[in-house]
């Protein structure tokens, strides 16, 4: 029905030990990207979306191990890859840009620099076309005065355009896959409107397939052809955008949306329904917001419905849902 | 300042910028007296040398152990030396002496440093209790044994001082590392796919060496004191070198009968020399701190 998708999470575990304890922090989280879409993760902050992200990159702290699972791209199990293989991945087929754009600059190193050294690494070039090759790519993502801008140093540019920085020399990659995790968090809202938009257009240039992890469900709506919604580590919906938003499967998806306030609707924001924090839901064996959750069966809380894996189009991980259709 | 030419304005502020610095470190006099007493230093070291008369390493039998007058400034010791003379030519010795310790130490620590704290493991682990029990002999004291070992050459006294210092080196940048490894420009440089030791070298490193900057100015302070001390108990630079520890400890015999000037010029030498790198190095911490807040 579809074609392949580039990059598939299948049962993806990652758990954090911590003083004998352990905590399952992404609990099967499956996903697939297809080529030249924008896939979109939204989640409340902990419930693992940059986990995600770091995990497919081979970025876990040494504190949080993979349990199990598995990451396929180009039929290659990411998690199985040694140390020389996985840096062949990366940048190359799978690039990321970060939070917080002016941390993820080496302070210390004039930014065309920078990205002259991504251009070294990943295209073919002469040497002498490296620095030319970066302030190009300055240009591309809309710096204005590139060759200025190439001899500065991070902490002398502004947030976005830290942040347009940073998808040159992911564009410098030239990669399959681009991973964006928050890349607008602490930018103010008109940097971010441009932020998505330079995104969403290098996707439709390159036909990159891009993971966009937010918080922002307007965000979502905007830019995304399909979304994940995340609670706790596990998936709880994953379907098209316009589905989500006007059919939501999940209570959870639906509470979530409750909370956003809208222009064109007359919102009540019943404060009585808030959810606790999300700490408290990750000892549960089956669905994690099944003690959160108004509708919830006993089986709810012991184990999670099995979903055909060929259902892609909308996945919802709940019970209710199911013997509707 | 303001000019209609954006690219000359620029310009303008960075000279601005140039001034500000140089006003600021006036806030701080102590560090400017220690700059200006290293720069003193520097001069006799290059062209000290030329303007004296004098040989440091003839004997001249007709005035020994001459007190201070006009022909000889600083006095002759018992070989009818001239004391100034020796005093310059021994700067030179004992500033490159310093400024060698002090840049071998901080290349080989913060390299040996940098790599142990990027990587971790069994690695760290064996280098830093190899530090510890470097750490535990006083410094000197481990000066001391190596130079015994290798025997009495300028060139074994510099490798016994740097390897005594090299440690502090190694634990600073270290620690810097173990911060900066966590930092989020370093995951963005493993994610571009560069390989973990240019990661470490290049993009990493060079953001943990300010405090080792600040080491190195007091390690060049302590290493003329080191290389001093060895030639006074007779280790490392021995007579008829001009050397600074040399010349106390032959006029240390003569404090009693009386020539002061044989051992006071050069324990001032030392004294200045020292004072001035340790004024530099604190200076340089208290920079940093304020730049930090």
């Amino acid at each position: 029905m579809r074609t392949e998708p580039i990059l598939q999470i299948k049962d993806l575990s990652v758990s954090l030990t911590s003083g004998g304890n352990e905590r399952t922090i992404l609990d099967q989280l499956s996903l697939k990207i297809f080529p030249n879409e924008v896939m979109g993760i939204v989640g409340e902050s902990g419930s693992g979306k940059t986990m995600t992200a770091l995990a497919t990159m081979g970025l876990l702290p040494k504190t949080i191990k993979v349990t199990g699972g598995h990451i396929w791209y180009e039929g290659r199990d990411l998690l199985q890859l040694s140390g020389k293989d996985m840096r062949s991945v990366r940048g190359s087929k799978i690039a990321m840009i970060f939070q917080n754009p002016r941390m993820a600059l080496n302070p210390l190193m004039r930014v065309g620099d920078q990205i002259a050294r991504a251009v070294r690494l990943h295209q073919d070039l002469p040497k002498a076309e490296y620095y030319p090759m970066a302030v190009s790519l300055m240009k591309q993502v809309g710096i204005a005065d590139a060759e200025g801008r190439a001899k500065a140093y991070p902490h002398q540019l502004s947030g976005g355009m830290a942040q347009r920085v940073l998808v040159a020399i992911m564009l410098a990659c030239q990669p399959k896959v681009l991973i964006a995790d928050e890349p607008t968090t602490g930018l103010d809202v008109t940097i971010q409107a441009q932020i998505f938009e330079l995104i969403k257009e290098i996707q439709v240039q390159t036909g990159v397939a891009v993971l966009l992890i937010t918080h922002d469900l307007g965000v979502v709506s905007e830019v995304c052809d399909r979304v994940g919604v995340m609670y706790a580590g596990q998936v709880m919906e994953i379907a098209r955008v316009a589905e989500i938003f006007n059919d939501p499967g999940h209570p959870y998806t639906k509470r979530l949306l409750k909370s956003i306030l809208r222009v064109d609707q007359i919102s009540d924001l019943d404060t009585s329904q808030a959810l606790s924090p999300i700490s408290a839901a990750f000892d549960v064996l089956g669905c994690r917001f099944a003690s959160q959750c108004l509708d919830a069966c006993p089986e709810c809380l012991l184990q999670r419905p099995q979903i055909p894996d060929d259902d892609c189009e909308h996945m919802v991980f709940c019970y209710k849902y199911y013997p509707k259709k | 300042m303001i000019t209609k030419n954006g690219k000359k304005s620029e310009k303008w502020i960075d000279k601005f910028k140039f001034f500000k610095i140089i006003r600021r470190s006036l806030r701080f006099p102590l560090f400017l007296l220690g700059i200006v007493v290293i720069l003193f230093y520097l001069v006799i070291v290059a062209f000290g040398p030329s303007m004296t008369p004098h040989n440091p390493e003839i004997p001249n039998s007709k005035y020994t152990l001459g007190a201070p007058t006009n022909e000889n400034l600083f006095g002759t010791d018992k070989f009818g030396r001239d004391i100034l003379t020796r005093v310059i030519y021994a700067s030179r010795l004992d500033m490159l002496i310093a400024l060698t310790v002090a840049t071998i130490s901080f290349i080989l620590g913060s390299l040996i440093g940098g790599i142990v704290g990027y990587y971790g493991g069994w690695l760290d682990k064996v280098v830093m209790r190899v530090v510890d029990v470097m750490f535990a002999f006083p410094s000197f004291i481990l000066a001391m044994a190596i130079t015994s070992a290798l025997g009495d050459t300028v060139q074994n006294v510099v490798i016994a001082i740097a390897t005594a210092y090299t440690p502090y080196f190694v634990r600073l940048t270290r620690g810097e590392m173990l911060t900066i490894r966590k930092l989020q420009y370093a995951d963005a440089a493993i994610s571009v796919g560069n390989p973990g030791w240019r990661v470490a070298l290049v993009h990493l490193l060079p953001n943990a060496l300010a405090p080792s900057l600040v080491q190195m100015t007091l390690v060049s302070g302590w290493a003329i004191l080191d290389a001093a001390g060895l030639a006074f108990l007779g280790l490392g630079i021995t007579p008829p070198t001009a050397e600074w520890g040399v010349m106390v400890s032959e006029g240390a015999a003569r404090i009693i009968t009386g020539e002061w000037w044989v051992w006071l010029y050069p324990g001032l030498a030392i004294v200045l020399a020292a004072f001035a790198f340790n004024l530099v190095g604190d200076g340089l911490r208290d920079i940093m701190a304020r730049e930090e807040q």
